[in-house]
């Protein structure tokens, strides 16, 4: 059961904090000697998926509007604690200073974290999404290291070749 | 996170054009203009193979598949030795298998490719330790999911080396001294309330 390790892991993991924004498991994705491994886990199992680099025919990343709605759940929440101390009558500076330092924090961490983004790979017989390419800057690093080693396995494709392709297929 | 359509913008479900696939940076949308970064590689433009039948014994001197008996063995099963047709040979990680080495493999999932998942017996026995702290009336549950997370971190100490990646056992440790504080602090409790009482 002891096999040595051959992967390489890849930028990138899944939200740490999901606010009902994502159903996806949380997952890593690691690069093997001939494939890619994704490794989707719940607190009790690891689940194991691999790709043949062979086998990938895209990788695909867009950026959504993830970041935007959960600085405004944050400021919602910020809102709801901000008023429940007005209506106390908290007239300390400090204690507001106190409730608020969490949700700065989330705003500070959430936005410096670079835009939300939501990746997926396609092979011949589905769609698989990639939950741990949440950010932009680790998913664009992971795209390159990938990239690399399925050209490796499979070529350059260059967009002419797609273009023709596509027409043909269409 | 709704299933992605294929070659459409997430956003506008635009239709991508191949102009935006293989930059070397995220490009924006045509049409929403929300950047993205899409790589077309060439098996795109193959086939899916198809698989091969296996070809029918026409000399009866020759040998053939243990489990299509009118068919020409090809190749010997790397686990079990019998005979198999092309349609029978099983290629993994180079070796040649048949159909019942694979499934028995599959299910013992003796080698590392075989194996589709392990269940995390350490984050298990971590948060055998960590969750009934959350609340007061958790804490009473302590002694018994600590003494549980013992058991789980001792039983099964080598549990994190079954896994493919990340095969430390940091958190086997933590569990164990968490689990240890814990009973360690009943086990005082217990000693102070005894020496009280006699």
């Amino acid at each position: 059961m002891s096999d040595p390790v051959p992967y390489r892991k890849l930028p990138g993991r899944s939200p740490t904090f999901r606010f009902g924004l994502s159903s996806a498991p949380a997952s890593t994705l690691w690069l093997g000697p001939d494939h890619l491994l994704q490794t989707i886990q719940t607190p009790s199992r690891e689940e194991y998926r691999r790709y043949d680099y062979r086998d990938i025919q895209e990788v695909f990343v867009q950026v959504t509007r993830r970041r935007l709605q959960v600085n405004l759940l944050l400021a919602a929440l910020h809102g709801i604690v901000l008023g429940t101390c007005l209506l106390a009558n908290a007239r300390e500076l400090a204690i507001y200073l106190i409730w608020s330092a969490p949700f700065v924090v989330g705003y500070l961490v959430n936005t410096l974290r670079g835009p939300c983004c939501q990746g997926y790979l396609l092979t011949a017989v589905g769609v698989e999404p990639l939950s741990s390419l949440a950010r932009l800057g680790p998913a664009r690093r992971a795209v390159d290291q990938l990239t690399t080693e399925i050209e490796q396995a499979q070529g350059r494709l260059e967009p002419a070749t797609l273009a023709q392709h596509w027409q043909r297929s269409h | 996170m709704a299933k992605p359509r294929v070659r459409q913008c997430l956003h506008c479900e635009l239709t991508l054009t191949p102009e935006l696939y293989n930059q070397p940076a995220p490009v924006p949308c045509p049409r929403c203009h929300t950047p993205l970064l899409a790589r077309a590689f060439p098996a795109t433009l193959r086939q899916l193979p198809t698989g091969s039948a296996g070809e029918l014994l026409t000399n009866a001197e020759l040998s053939s598949c243990f489990f299509h008996p009118n068919k020409k063995a090809e190749v010997s099963c790397a686990q079990c030795g019998r005979f198999l047709c092309a349609l029978c040979d099983l290629e993994v990680e180079g070796k040649h298998l048949c159909p019942s080495c694979l499934e028995t493999g599959m299910k013992k999932q003796t080698m590392a490719t075989f194996r589709t998942g392990v269940t995390r017996w350490d984050n298990i026995a971590v948060l055998l330790t960590i969750v009934p702290l959350i609340s007061i009336a958790g804490l009473y549950f302590t002694m018994f999911t600590s003494a549980a997370a013992l058991f789980i971190a001792l039983w099964k100490w080598n549990s994190p080396r079954e896994r493919l990646v990340d095969r430390g056992r940091g958190r086997m440790i933590m569990a164990l001294i968490l689990a240890l504080l814990q009973l360690g602090g009943w086990a005082a409790l217990l000693f102070f309330y005894l020496g009280r009482r006699y």
